[in-house]
């Protein structure tokens, strides 16, 4: 009886083994939780096309859900396109909410998706050092995203001289402004141009009980980082080049980054920037303050406009937008850029044809149209003007003025977009402690110039435009 | 012969208890060990957490005590710690003790103290971001009862760790209260009667009696409560990412694997960690057995 209890028990031990060894094995066919991943079934031409069926993942950080049915609903259309042109037969294994930690966790194991988006070309630089990316310069060259993608846009996309991304979505920092407070204050928009004048502004406003700019932080530090990167931009875009690339001798620890530098603690010191109390407020607050006539300017990307859509028309009305005032003589306004992310191919794809033939088709104006209707990133082109209407007009006014301010060459560099990981990361942390008081602002440019080093002799700096 | 069949059924019953520990086991090696030496590996490694290893001898832990940014996320886990071993302890104890002391209605404070243990970090902690807004949060309340002088920026640099840590003993002390009263309950009456008829005082009970005899259970909590505030991570990052002078070690091995592509670094982080862990457990069964002994 007893041995029979040991054979059933072992039995039952070897069968829970399997079954685990089986869950362990099999990473790259399972389901993990939190992810949305659809195996998208071919259209009927498929169906008759006798080529084995071979699965085709794409993976994007999306996590709202009418963006991942355009998207899915894209890229579904893609490949059936692409199979039908080429007799094959592929399916679409479309993951979201892949956002960078399970990226990075997944292209360092064997469980990599064939297409996928990283953050910024500072990521794009740490995967090409660790090539992981495809080269895609033919694709590129097929594409002719020379002549489609802005000037800019087409450099980023290369890592010494080769193609290894494209860059999607181009997004800025603007000023949004209350017309109401403006014209309670005596101010328009087009008056605040230069250092002074923006100064003024903000006193005048504060003066009158308004918060001069809203800024949440709480929940979200990054939006300090946010406007580190206006100010820095604005010291001058030459001289924020030159020190990340460590030309002509400028140095992060020059005078010229040392009053960028006063300047945000002189302000956040006097309250113009959330009454100094960015670190307790959330975006949210931020907002509200906003929307409900209490700051004149809100700080916001680009990206951002979901706040404006439940607004009501009354409200819509009040709000517009301007690029930041100069805060030097050094620069005038302009729009420090960042791009919404790089579409990359996996160096270990078993299909780098229809992975080339999926990014040319992301450049075609039908599927920019459906993009920007769906409030997803549309890429780095010019686009029609038309193709704004579907949107509000305020959020329309916001393009036009991204568009025009990149056709013109007026952009700048975010922290988070251009500048290597761990400087970035200091940037925005250590500045917390040059606002308490616990360091000094020259520490605080030392220790910026000391990582910049580092990573630079690393070849962590990326392309800077 | 007896003797004999008893050894032979002793034998069969440790076979047969290997076998069933033995998927837990496979399981365990698998996604615990095998990851535990892995990361032990990477510590000796320059690794950015998506390419190569390549081995670097010790130079990330003499990189890393030479962080001041290590020291203090170190110095904020210790001070995290010292508020654990305090008033989540001492309250869980207190009121435990009393609440042995009622028959009727136990359940139903006892429900209700366990019930934040059971809701997640990430609605605590934003819960509680809300509590904290200058505008409409709990400081409202402080001015309107004229205590304004309680009222301050929650979050702010200066205050960020301990208000935080504040949210996750909201969270703790429950489960801390609940432990202690199983070990309460497991008292002998008869103990305490003795102490009774010997005239000892409440204070004297609680000091002679029921300290003694849930001291294994007091170790069990003050090793666990040291160990996890080693590791603690998630409310801190949910309320504040680690900024505003609020950095973890683990939130600074989160940042170094994730943002900086410094995971040959955050594996070290990591290994500290885990050796500070482990000096506590030891520390604490030394004690244990010597308490037995």
């Amino acid at each position: 009886m007893r041995k029979r209890i040991s054979i059933i028990a072992l039995i039952c031990c070897l069968l829970l083994t399997s079954i685990g060894m089986y869950g362990c094995a099999k990473s790259d066919k399972t389901t993990k939780p939190n992810d949305t991943v659809t195996n998208t079934e071919t259209t009927d031409s498929n169906k008759e096309n006798t080529a084995e069926e071979k699965e085709f993942e794409i993976s994007v950080p999306s996590t709202e859900e009418k963006q991942i049915s355009t998207l899915e609903g894209t890229f579904s259309n893609i490949i059936n396109d692409y199979n039908t042109e080429n007799k094959t037969n592929y399916k679409l294994k479309f993951t979201s909410a892949q956002g960078k930690d399970i990226t990075n966790t997944r292209m360092s194991s064997n469980d990599k998706p064939d297409i996928f988006i990283l953050d910024s070309p500072a990521d794009v630089a740490q995967y090409v050092k660790q090539d992981l990316l495809l080269d895609i310069t033919s694709y590129a060259e097929q594409g002719q995203w020379n002549n489609t993608l802005f000037d800019w846009a087409y450099n980023l996309s290369k890592v010494k001289d080769k193609v290894f991304t494209l860059p999607y979505g181009y997004e800025g920092i603007v000023l949004w402004y209350n017309k109401d407070i403006m014209s309670k204050l005596g101010l328009t928009a087009e008056d605040i141009d230069t250092e002074a004048e923006f100064e003024n502004a903000m006193k005048l406003a504060q003066d009158n009980g308004y918060t001069p700019i809203m800024l949440g932080t709480q929940d979200w530090p990054w939006a300090q980082e946010w406007y580190l990167s206006v100010m820095l931009s604005y010291t001058g875009r030459g001289l924020v080049k030159d020190a990340l690339q460590g030309n002509n001798g400028i140095k992060w620890t020059d005078d010229a980054f040392n009053k960028t530098i006063e300047t945000y603690k002189n302000w956040h010191e006097k309250g113009y920037l959330a009454d100094g109390k960015s670190y307790v407020l959330t975006s949210d607050d931020a907002i509200n303050a906003f929307t409900n006539d209490k700051a004149l300017f809100k700080l916001e990307g680009t990206w951002a406009t979901y706040w404006i859509t439940p607004l009501d028309q009354e409200q819509k009305d009040k709000i517009g937008v301007m690029l930041h005032p100069a805060i030097n003589d050094t620069e005038t306004s302009h729009l420090p850029i960042a791009v919404g992310g790089m579409w990359c191919v996996s160096k270990d794809t078993e299909a780098p044809d229809l992975a080339g033939y999926i990014l040319n088709k992301l450049l075609t104006q039908d599927i920019q149209s459906d993009f920007l209707a769906a409030g997803l990133d549309v890429a780095p082109m010019a686009i029609d003007s038309s193709e704004f209407k579907s949107l509000d007009p305020v959020v329309q006014n916001m393009w036009m003025l991204l568009n025009d301010a990149l056709n013109k060459g007026d952009y700048g560099y975010t922290t988070y977009a251009f500048y290597p990981p761990e400087t970035r990361v200091y940037i925005y942390e250590g500045i917390v402690n040059v606002l308490e008081n616990n360091i000094s602002i020259q520490d605080y440019l030392t220790q910026i110039q000391s990582l910049t080093e580092k990573e630079r002799e690393a070849g962590a700096i990326p392309f800077l435009p | 012969m007896i003797k004999k069949s008893k050894v032979a059924f002793e034998k069969r019953a440790s076979k047969l208890a290997y076998f069933i520990v033995l998927p837990i086991f496979l399981y365990h090696f698998l996604l615990v060990i095998v990851p535990s030496f892995n990361t032990v590996y990477g510590s000796f490694t320059e690794w950015s957490g998506i390419g190569k290893k390549h081995f670097i001898g010790v130079q990330n832990f003499v990189r890393l005590f030479h962080d001041v940014e290590f020291y203090q996320a170190l110095l904020n886990n210790l001070k995290w710690m010292m508020v654990f071993l305090t008033i989540p302890i001492i309250l869980g104890f207190v009121i435990g003790y009393f609440l042995s002391k009622i028959k009727k209605g136990q359940i139903i404070y006892r429900t209700i103290y366990f019930l934040p243990y059971v809701i997640s970090a990430a609605i605590a902690g934003k819960i509680f971001a809300t509590f904290y807004n200058p505008y409409f949060g709990i400081n409202v309340i402080f001015e309107r009862l004229n205590l304004d002088f309680i009222a301050r920026d929650w979050l702010a640099p200066k205050n960020a760790l301990l208000s935080v840590a504040l949210v996750d003993n909201w969270h703790w002390w429950g489960f801390v209260l609940v432990i202690f009263m199983s070990g309460l309950q497991q008292i002998d009456p008869a103990l305490y009667e003795v102490a009774d008829v010997e005239g000892a005082n409440t204070l004297e009970k609680m000091r002679y009696v029921t300290i003694p005899c849930i001291k294994n259970t007091i170790i069990f909590i003050i090793t666990s409560t040291m160990v996890w505030s080693i590791g603690t991570f998630e409310y801190v990052w949910v309320m504040t990412k680690g900024g505003a002078g609020s950095e973890l070690l683990s939130t600074m091995l989160y940042k170094n694997s994730l943002f900086k592509y410094q995971a040959g670094y955050a594996s070290a982080i990591a290994v500290v960690q885990a050796i500070l862990s482990f000096a506590i457990l030891g520390i604490f069964a030394i004690i244990r057995r010597r308490g037995e002994d």
